[in-house]
């Protein structure tokens, strides 16, 4: 843990590239992730996530000094740097025909931890009562469970996850917020997740990161990604007479009809009162009012809009 | 060095781990108790006849092991290395402080232990095979006198006969993903050079079938029974355990060996 104080970086790229049969799919690549952040890799598909998590984790060869973890060269520290680390990469990866315990068992004898661990990391995913199951007979939230907890066995410095969220239900995917949530914050253990599911990165990472055509285009906090596409956001009316409120918002706002409501742009707290006030003074009564700030969603959006016309 | 062969003990013992609810594990069972089987049933046919001695019995039971110990080769370490493919499993292994080489040394161990368990059973059931066969006619004279001594050397000879052929077949399933590959290319080693000859000795087209001696011989498939059919060399009772093709294979199979380690070593896992 005394890298994770010492260095603010826990994860660094330093132009780092790869090509799958001459094809770049890693084009310089600088990466730099927090100590003890919860950082959110986003991109489409085919932008080079898994690629690059899998370069993280050494499964492919890259040339030397291009990643740096726990401030060592990955290359040539590679067991020390994933003796503290964590992985689950793209689909879980499971033995079919043994069980849950069976599986931990093997992951546990090569990382060389202690028995007892088995049914703790068990217990922490939930899987208790289906730890004799084969997992062949698991759901895919089970599974992805399952492979996390084989990522958890040994309370890693660092976690990465790759799509952590896939086929989990609206439950699971609350559990596993809350699980990741609570080992960032219990044991200080950095997270590295990539996900299409930009709600949830919203909702749990600290930082963000987003890769398009094999480049980073942003990184940095998600609260600054969100600033990045303005401060206002969009507000939903439902009034007495909607035609008429569009009808008057359209000439200072951007506005849109929705059934049964309006909705109207709006740049700051101060606009959504004068907004208000507007319609009030046109003798139009305001049954709700409900407004949502730009989202991680837009932002997102915008960046590979601008990424693919740079 | 304490520490790497430790590592290396704990891939192997996972690795047995795994076999549980495998075709391999089943196949390690099914194919001694089923060569055995098969050479007994013959051996109990012959019972009225008066030319069968111990060494002719230990000879039938070797040759049908060897002759189906090419399949059971490329059909164990197939689905021996399936088990890590079906599930992308060496994302997660690679992903583990364990030196590539000790994930592909140890599965190789774990063929060879495989190989192991199954000449052990061999000679188990050859043992038990006889005693029944005994007991149920003491006309086919397989006791007093059963050599024990050409029974541990003949089946053994047959097993490193087959060492270029595990660590081959290992290597192309441990590179083929999908398990219809590594069985296919196997069997067709193992049958096409037997089918040749076959096919050219029917059509006529061999008049001295000796000429094609080496075809099975410099084939590492079927190397193993290439001395059970008469076009080759006939069994005989001064058998070496390690004669000298044999040793060029083991030699053979341990260069494929480190190459292949190296291969795995600096392969990109996609």
């Amino acid at each position: 843990m005394d890298n994770i104080t010492e260095n603010p970086f826990i994860i660094s790229t330093e132009n780092l590239t790869f090509a799958y049969n001459g094809q770049p799919v890693l084009n310089h690549l600088n990466l730099q992730v927090p100590g003890r952040s919860i950082f959110g890799f986003l991109g489409p598909n085919g932008a080079g996530k898994s690629t690059t998590i899998k370069a993280l984790l050494g499964l492919l060869k890259v040339k030397p000094g291009m990643i740096h973890i726990f401030n060592k060269e990955l290359n040539s520290h590679r067991l020390d740097i994933l003796q503290r680390t964590g992985a689950t990469i793209e689909v879980p990866s499971l033995y079919d025909h043994l069980s849950a315990r069976k599986n931990v068992e093997i992951t546990r004898r090569l990382r060389g931890i202690p028995a007892p661990m088995v049914d703790e990391v068990i217990e922490t995913v939930g899987l208790t009562a289906d730890s004799d199951r084969y997992v062949g007979q698991f759901s895919t939230g089970m599974k992805q469970r399952l492979s996390l907890a084989l990522a958890l066995l040994h309370k890693p410095d660092l976690l990465i996850l790759d799509e952590p969220i896939n086929g989990l239900d609206p439950e699971g995917i609350r559990e596993m917020r809350n699980l990741l949530l609570r080992i960032n914050q219990e044991q200080g253990c950095t997270i590295f997740l990539s996900s299409h599911i930009l709600d949830e990165v919203e909702k749990i990472c600290s930082h963000v990161a987003i890769i398009h055509l094999g480049k980073i285009i942003y990184q940095g906090e998600t609260s600054g990604l969100k600033r990045k596409n303005g401060s206002g956001g969009v507000l939903t009316l439902t009034t007495s007479d909607n035609p008429k409120c569009l009808q008057i918002m359209s000439e200072t706002h951007i506005t849109s009809l929705l059934p049964g409501a309006v909705s109207v742009s709006y740049q700051s707290q101060e606009d959504i009162a004068s907004i208000i006030r507007n319609l009030v003074d046109a003798g139009i009564g305001i049954y709700a009012a409900k407004p949502e700030d730009h989202r991680l969603e837009e932002s997102f959006f915008e960046l590979l809009k601008q990424g693919s016309e740079a | 060095m304490k520490k790497k062969i430790s590592l290396f003990q704990t891939v192997v013992i996972t690795e047995l781990i795994k076999l549980r609810r495998t075709v391999a594990f089943w196949l390690t069972i099914l194919y001694p108790a089923g060569a055995v089987l098969l050479a007994s049933l013959f051996l109990f046919s012959m019972r009225g006849h008066s030319n069968m001695s111990p060494v002719k019995a230990i000879n039938n039971i070797n040759d049908v092991t060897a002759f189906f110990l090419p399949f059971y080769v490329v059909l164990t370490i197939s689905f021996l290395c399936q088990t890590e493919h079906r599930n992308t499993m060496f994302k997660h292994l690679i992903s583990l402080p364990v030196p590539r080489s000790a994930y592909f040394f140890g599965k190789l161990a774990a063929s060879f232990i495989l190989m192991a368990v199954s000449w052990f059973l061999i000679i188990a059931l050859t043992y038990a095979s006889m005693i029944i066969l005994h007991l149920t006619n003491r006309n086919l004279m397989l006791f007093p006198g059963f050599d024990n001594g050409y029974l541990f050397t003949a089946i053994t000879r047959t097993f490193l006969a087959g060492t270029a052929m595990v660590v081959i077949q290992y290597l192309i399933s441990l590179r083929l993903r999908n398990v219809v590959a590594p069985i296919t290319i196997g069997t067709t080693l193992a049958i096409l050079p037997i089918a040749v000859l076959f096919i050219l000795g029917v059509t006529g087209l061999i008049s001295n079938p000796d000429v094609l001696r080496w075809l099975p011989l410099y084939n590492p498939y079927t190397y193993p029974y290439s001395h059970v059919f008469s076009i080759m060399r006939g069994p005989s009772y001064e058998l070496d355990l390690f004669p000298l093709p044999s040793l060029i294979y083991f030699l053979i199979a341990i260069g494929l060996s480190v190459a292949g380690a190296y291969e795995f070593k600096n392969r990109n896992f996609k």
